[in-house]
């Protein structure tokens, strides 16, 4: 009896217990040990490269030394990045690789097995040739994120990777892509349609982008018309619209499919939509059935309760968690079109969470909602630097204690069953009185301090706050015979949202306060307000959350952001 | 205390208190099917008498601990190797028992004990270099030197 007729998984089961360079003086002992260790020892294969330089994206030197691994290491890797060097940092430039580094990174995807990878991600733009091989050779990939399609050479000429060229239905789970031109459109399209049987989140959109696309955009490229002569890139009107229609009918006739059914998708994120709107209610347009939609975060779109209304009429019936975030109507000032109507959100009788922030449309978004509220938890948020919170024309309504026929206003009888809340600091005086409250999150206050509560200036932070809570129990117990549920107050100095590229969640952590018995507490850290959200039964949402900002296309599976409701309600 | 004879896989009977006999979950769940608890010796075939004993000595001792914690994250890299005392000196044995063991605990699904035994031998393989632990587990070096070399070159990559 010796160690190697110990089954696998039970050598594996003293792998833990090791450290990486034990484990690799393991793995070195026997080719039986190296094949046993090595799926522990290597997760993923990494290259990074550093900002477009006149350097190949690898070096010679490295280029040869990743050729000539042994089998039996190169074999070992299911994940495969490209990463750019302190990617976190927003970047000046995207990284565009030339067509040296095309063809080296395609040298290194050929030294993989076929479908030997199960992820890959690619943080420069990729051609359509590296993206047809990895296609064609790795049928088992699950996750696949790219940044923009299209290398350099092709992007100026373009190689539109015809659609014909893989048929192979897709295995994806999860796929990303960055910024949609029109000569890639079909290509990701595709992608999504060959996949629509497993795919469960999708990502379109890179938040990296800033506001001026480097590249034409769809309107522009769209051939003149006789009728509009050049019209400003984002226009609305008739003879525009018939144009846009046109054209997508173009797109739709190369492609063979109509529908694209995805029963499986579950996350849904569009960041920055107003670079390529018009694919976006192109590929809403032909999305159905997305019967397990759960999370949709739509970040920085011109008209996201209309993509939201038609997801929930071909059947996304289960949204719990919506995020809307820097939503502005952008037509330009100059355009002779006449302003469009913002729609109100639809009604969506499943949906516990709603984040509206940043100037979102001013419309009665609640319009179509219940009457109670049926939403558990609520982040509103206004810009400081677009109006002044209180001034907003959705916040101020919340705060209409006066008009009795107010669908918002924070009355117990109009939001009985919400749990959390996060709204700019009103005044304590202002502050609803809602006895099923459970987290109260108030944004801003040290900015709104010299608007408010002028009347007692001379009192401190927690003095009030205290006289609030004792306020509250008064008014739950007159009113309703019970003590109310508050448990946590988090006053946020100020909430640093104008950062469109802020990755970090927690700048600084906000003071948490704790109600217990109806008496105040400081709480220390961010932990013990945490624990004190798990004791309460309620999600951490309100204290590790914060304004949906453009999520990264790239890693880091956000939690603090993501928020659905089966991640953290306990079973009723 | 109600007891139960198990019978090692060279037809050696032993009898053990239920409730040490249960520290597997194999043993456990056998029992809760059967209902009552058996006259007849449950056979345990893979297990030899020396190793059979040496588990049950193991359960005995163990017999009051707190049922372990559900599933951890098995992934969760990297645990600790402290071994409190009884046990260690109860894993003070040749290797050809220590992996009867570890089979045996795997076999009657006793996770602790499995954990010790695993703890066990990471202890022998940390610090030594694969010559060393080639000697340690007399395993035998199947790589042509250009071979082990290649291997040993690229896997100085693995990042800590």
């Amino acid at each position: 009896m010796g160690l190697l007729q110990l089954p696998v998984e039970v050598i594996q089961r003293v792998f833990p217990y090791l450290s990486l360079k034990d484990l690799r003086n393991f793995a070195c002992c026997s080719s039986t040990l190296f094949k046993i260790t090595i799926p522990i020892l290597y997760r993923s294969f990494c290259i990074y490269f550093a900002e477009p330089t006149a350097e190949p994206i690898v070096s010679p030197a490295d280029l040869e030394t990743i050729i000539d691994l042994s089998d039996l290491t190169i074999g070992s890797f299911k994940k495969l990045y490209v990463s750019k060097i302190g990617s976190l940092e927003p970047r000046p430039l995207r990284p565009s690789i030339s067509d040296m580094d095309d063809v080296i990174l395609r040298l290194i995807l050929k030294r993989f097995g076929n479908g030997q990878l199960g992820t890959i991600r690619f943080e420069n733009n990729i051609s359509s040739r590296t993206l047809a091989l990895i296609l064609e050779r790795q049928p088992n990939l699950n996750v696949l994120e790219i940044s923009d399609l299209g290398a350099m050479r092709e992007l100026y000429d373009p190689y539109i990777f015809p659609p014909s060229l893989f048929t192979q239905p897709l295995r994806l789970t999860s796929f990303s892509v960055g910024e949609i031109l029109q000569w890639t459109a079909l290509t990701v399209l595709k992608i999504i349609y060959q996949s629509a049987s497993t795919l469960r989140k999708l990502r379109f959109g890179d938040p990296r982008h800033h506001d001026a696309p480097r590249l034409p955009i769809w309107e522009e490229t769209i051939e003149p018309d006789s009728e509009m002569g050049s019209m400003p890139a984002d226009s609305y009107g008739e003879p525009f619209v018939r144009r846009e229609e046109r054209h997508f009918a173009a797109l739709q006739s190369q492609l063979e499919f109509g529908e694209i059914n995805l029963p499986l998708l579950e996350q849904l994120y569009i960041v920055h939509d107003s670079q390529f709107a018009k694919f976006m209610r192109f590929v809403i347009r032909m999305v159905s059935n997305c019967h397990h939609l759960k999370i949709v975060r739509i970040y920085s779109s011109n008209d996201p309760c209309s993509l939201i209304q038609h997801l929930v009429n071909t059947g996304s019936r289960s949204i719990d968690s919506l995020q809307i975030g820097q939503c502005t109507d952008r037509t330009p000032s100059s355009s002779p079109s006449p302003p469009r109507v913002p729609q109100p959100l639809p009604r969506i009788p499943s949906l516990k969470t709603l984040q509206l922030t940043n100037d979102t449309h001013t419309s009665d978004v609640f319009a179509n909602f219940e009457h109670p509220m049926e939403l558990r938890r609520l982040w509103l948020h206004c810009l400081p630097a677009h109006c002044h919170p209180l001034e907003c024309p959705i916040i101020s309504r919340v705060f209409e204690y006066s008009d009795p026929l107010s669908r918002m206003s924070m009355l117990h009888e109009n939001w009985s069953v919400l749990e959390e809340l996060a709204i700019p600091h009103p005044g304590w005086s202002k502050v609803p009185l809602l006895p099923s409250l459970k987290v109260l999150r108030l944004l801003d206050w040290l900015k709104l301090n010299d608007y408010i509560e002028r009347s007692d200036r001379h009192l401190d932070s927690t003095t009030k706050m205290q006289a609030y809570v004792t306020r509250l129990y008064k008014f739950s117990d007159v009113n309703y015979d019970r003590p109310p549920e508050l448990k946590l107050i988090i006053m946020d100095e100020e909430y640093h949202a104008n950062d469109c590229y802020r990755y970090k969640t927690l700048i600084d952590f906000p003071q948490c306060y704790s109600v217990e018995d109806g008496k105040v507490i400081m709480l220390r850290s961010r932990k013990s307000a945490l624990r004190r959200c798990q004791e309460a039964g309620c999600s951490p949402y309100l204290v590790l959350g914060g304004l949906p900002t453009p999520e990264q296309v790239w890693g880091h599976e956000d939690k603090d952001y993501i928020y659905s409701e089966a991640d953290y309600l306990p079973p009723i | 205390m109600s007891q139960i004879i198990l019978l090692s896989s060279d037809n050696v009977e032993m009898k053990v208190d239920k409730e040490v006999a249960e520290r597997s979950i194999l043993i456990k769940n056998m029992l809760e099917d059967v209902g009552e608890t058996p006259d007849q010796a449950i056979p345990i075939p893979n297990v030899n008498e020396g190793v059979l004993r040496k588990v049950i000595e193991w359960c005995e001792h163990h017999r009051n601990d707190p049922p372990p914690p559900a599933d951890e994250d098995s992934d969760s890299r990297k645990k600790s190797t402290d071994i409190e005392e009884w046990d260690q000196k109860f894993m003070q044995v040749d290797q050809e028992m220590l992996f009867e063991i570890i089979l045996a605990a795997n076999y009657l699904d006793i996770k602790p004990l499995l954990d010790v035994g695993c703890k066990t031998v990471a202890n022998m393989i940390k610090g030594k270099s694969p010559e060393e632990i080639r000697k340690t587990f007399n395993i035998q070096n199947d790589f042509t030197p250009e071979e082990e070399d290649q291997i040993r070159r690229e896997n100085e990559w693995a990042e800590e």
